[in-house]
């Protein structure tokens, strides 16, 4: 009997460790999408100009504020999730940049900081919630 | 794995399946295709597809674009291992539907492909110069954006609806680019796969099996080129529809509660109500009409009993109504949008005067797009009738599709939309169209019906079992079948692709603006002198500079377009005369404090008022003579493509 439960309990710890050294495809976006808005926020900072930070620029504003505003909403698939972050970062975008000009606000640089702060915030609050809770259900 | 099923030969999920594993929850039962993985073996169809691209590639490196001359433009000039090209591909698409197990990844590569080998053509070939000039007016709301960092709600339509010009000032400031013009040549390309993208996504809830989904995404990119001047280029239109598509597979995926439907829990709803209005209320100022498109869709699909919460449609059609409101003025005086309201018999009429000329209802047509045009969108909806034939004689649920596609029908009723309500039913009517195309193509009437990947392995272990004892002629009827089907489809697909190119590339050389005369429009609308400004025709990059407003007449708020506006002046026969005509105009103008007049002419010009019958090149040359001669005209800019005229100022007054 005790045999049977060690190898139970043993069993379960490979399991855990299997679990562990897997890349979840979410986890691996939100980390890419977190490198992305440093290397786009230095970039702008230094005022680079050159197809490395277009190709960013493109990824930022087509994916990551949707990515990262839909990261809390456990319903979709992943492929739901992509379609949904693309509109969805287009909409943010769209919104954000008409209410900063109606309000005479227009600063666009301040404006894409302050998105890539709240959208690297969101998803770093994310990534560690999902490792606590990882760590909690091994233990 | 225990388990049992009845197999229906309509497939429907009600009759098809007692689940088996007992894993899988609602959400999960929807996510999981039966037929669509990843299979690992290197077919036929691969080596289709490799073919395909390496017969694209040599097409584009012996293509010259100096044999893109005459009203087939482009056609002509590329070589047949170009169409060959796009067939093969076309035919690996047929193959690739056909297979036991669908590859997403194999459909998605061949998918992005289409579209790249299609609307990838114009820019690689024009040196990366946007297509259709009519775009440019879009660079020139981006860059006053821009420059000025404030909205001139005077100007135009463009500054009150402002969110895709914000977007795309704001990306510009984002990626250390001056304008637009830099990218905006890909648009085609990208707007295409999102259009796909957001389709693939709105129609995951439709009853249809994954292979008609499929099919109905690569029929939406092949069969919506029909009227893409307008849709999937550098104007607000373009994302306006993917985020309508969404909005609508929404709707479907968690908002619906028909019969049949999956429960979805209040939580879910609330989160998809949340992302439903982060999608629209920008929609609501990004295009003026889009959101009442998704409004009358989601009206008919409430109606239809498929949408709750019941106050969604009325809360969308108050945020549009409420935007539109103080707006609505402006709108009726420059558009006279109340005389189009039930207006029935002006609202479908055509919009250019070419059409007027015997173009067809859709777009502004020459040459062999006269014919194209009706071929491909009488094939397209005769196949959807067969659908919708089909889909009722199976006695599966069609309402929803229908009440889909039936609702832009509405919007002739209201409005004229610069007269192109027509096009724009047809943009967006023609997705559900194409669900139905699908299924005329494609009717699979098995199994194919949201199951999990091991309910489908354990009926097709039962069926197997059962056609054991069976006689062998249903099975060889099921395969004939099958085959007709592929190639029926690979057909249906080839001839849709071709004539959308037809209808695309035919008219490259009307629309294509050269990289000269472009030049010459930045460095116009950058330096000259605020004042007037008359174009002969369409034909050039209007307004593409932050300064576009200090060159329109009445406030600002018109073009001055001789062919389009001044229809008096194609009934003078006289170069002289037309001239006269054209100088008064200038001279008579009112533009306050603004003492400056111009006259654009282009070669373009020339090629579109040549192409659509204005003026042949005998007069406009003798146009251009009394101009060069006129003493109220002096020269401000001349080049070998372009010609700017400048009034002299005794004429004004």
């Amino acid at each position: 009997m005790k045999g049977a439960h060690s190898r139970s309990a043993h069993a379960e710890s490979v399991v855990a460790a299997t679990r562990e050294s897997q890349i979840d495809p979410l986890e691996a976006i939100d980390i890419l999408a977190l490198l992305v808005l440093i290397g786009l926020g230095g970039m702008a900072a230094i005022d680079s100009s050159n197809g490395l930070r277009v190709g960013l620029a493109l990824a930022f504003i087509l994916f990551i504020p949707g990515w990262a505003t839909l990261r809390f909403w456990k319903s979709p698939t992943l492929f739901e999730r992509l379609a949904l972050s693309v509109g969805v970062s287009i909409a943010v975008g769209a919104a954000s940049s008409a209410t900063a000009l109606w309000l005479h606000l227009w600063r666009p640089l301040p404006l894409f900081y302050s998105m890539a702060v709240a959208s690297g915030a969101l998803l770093a609050a994310h990534v560690v919630r999902e490792r606590k809770r990882s760590r909690g259900s091994n233990r | 794995v225990t388990g049992s099923a009845s197999i229906g030969r309509t497939g429907s999920r009600s009759q098809t399946v007692v689940a088996t594993t007992g894993v899988h929850s609602a959400p999960e039962r929807r996510r999981s295709s039966p037929l669509e993985g990843t299979s690992r073996l290197f077919g036929p169809a691969d080596v289709l597809f490799l073919v395909a691209w390496g017969l694209w590639i040599a097409a584009l490196l012996t293509t010259s674009i100096a044999h893109a001359q005459g009203s087939w433009g482009l056609i002509p000039a590329l070589p047949w291992t170009f169409y060959f090209g796009v067939s093969l591909l076309l035919v690996s698409v047929a193959i690739q539907l056909g297979r036991e197990r669908l590859s997403s990844i194999r459909l998605g590569l061949h998918l992005v492909s289409l579209v790249f080998m299609v609307q990838g053509v114009t820019p690689l070939l024009y040196s990366l110069e946007p297509k259709y000039f009519s775009q440019f007016k879009a660079v020139g709301e981006t860059l006053l954006i821009s420059s000025h960092g404030a909205l001139q709600s005077s100007v135009d339509l463009y500054q009150r609806w402002p969110g895709f010009f914000g977007f795309t000032s704001w990306l510009d400031s984002i990626a250390g680019l001056q304008s637009p013009l830099s990218y905006m040549a890909w648009c085609q390309v990208f707007f295409d796969l999102l259009f796909a993208g957001a389709f693939l996504f709105a129609i995951r809830s439709l009853p249809l099996s994954p292979r008609q989904r499929w099919l109905s995404v690569f029929l939406l990119i092949t069969g919506n080129w029909v009227a893409a001047t307008w849709q999937d280029t550098f104007t607000p239109q373009a994302p306006a529809f993917a985020l309508s598509l969404l909005i609508v597979g929404i709707v479907l995926r968690w908002l619906s509660s028909g019969p049949g439907e999956l429960k979805v829990d209040w939580r879910t709803r609330k989160g998809a109500l949340v992302v439903l209005l982060l999608l629209y209320v920008p929609l609501v100022f990004m295009h003026p009409l889009s959101p009442y498109i998704v409004v009358l869709w989601v009206v008919a699909l409430t109606l239809v009993n498929r949408v709750r919460p019941l106050w969604l449609a009325p809360l969308l059609a108050l945020l549009a109504v409420g935007f539109l409101i103080p707006n609505l003025s402006y709108i009726n005086k420059q558009y006279g949008i109340s005389k189009a309201f039930g207006n029935l018999e002006n609202n479908v009429l055509p919009n250019a005067p070419s059409l007027a000329r015997g173009g067809s209802f859709l777009q502004a047509n020459l040459g062999p797009n006269l014919y194209a045009e009706p071929i491909i969108v009488g094939l397209l909806i005769v196949l959807g009738l067969i659908g919708i034939g089909i889909r009722i004689r199976q006695g599966k649920g069609s309402i929803l599709m229908l009440a889909l596609l039936m609702a832009p029908l509405i919007i002739v009723l209201g409005v004229t939309y610069g007269n192109e309500a027509i096009t724009r039913v047809w943009l967006f009517s023609y997705p559900w169209l194409a669900c139905f195309i699908s299924l005329a193509l494609w009717p699979d009437p098995e199994f194919e019906d949201g199951l999990p990947a091991e309910e489908w392995s354990v009926l097709k272990r039962l069926a197997r079992k059962e056609n054991e004892h069976r006689s062998r002629v249903p099975q060889a009827l099921s395969h004939v079948r099958l085959v007709g089907a592929r190639w029926i489809t690979a057909a249906v697909l080839i001839v849709t692709a071709g004539l959308s190119i037809v209808l695309n590339y035919s008219q490259n050389e009307i629309y294509q603006v050269a990289p000269s005369e472009l030049r010459a429009a930045v460095h116009f609308y950058g330096s000259a002198p605020a004042g007037v400004a008359y174009y002969v025709d369409p034909g050039f990059p209007l307004s593409v500079g932050a300064r576009y407003p200090s060159f329109k007449g009445e406030g600002g708020g018109r073009y001055y377009d001789l062919f389009l506006v001044k229809y008096p002046l194609l009934e003078l026969i006289d170069p002289a005369q037309v001239m006269s005509a054209v100088t008064r105009l200038v001279c008579n103008a009112e533009r306050p404090g603004s003492p400056n007049g111009y006259l654009v002419l282009s070669n373009q010009q020339e090629k579109y008022a040549e192409a659509f019958g204005v003026f042949d090149a005998r007069f406009f040359d003798q146009m251009e003579q009394h101009l060069r001669e006129s003493p109220d005209w002096s020269p401000y800019y001349l080049s070998s493509t372009v010609r700017i005229y400048k009034i002299m100022s005794h004429c004004r007054r």
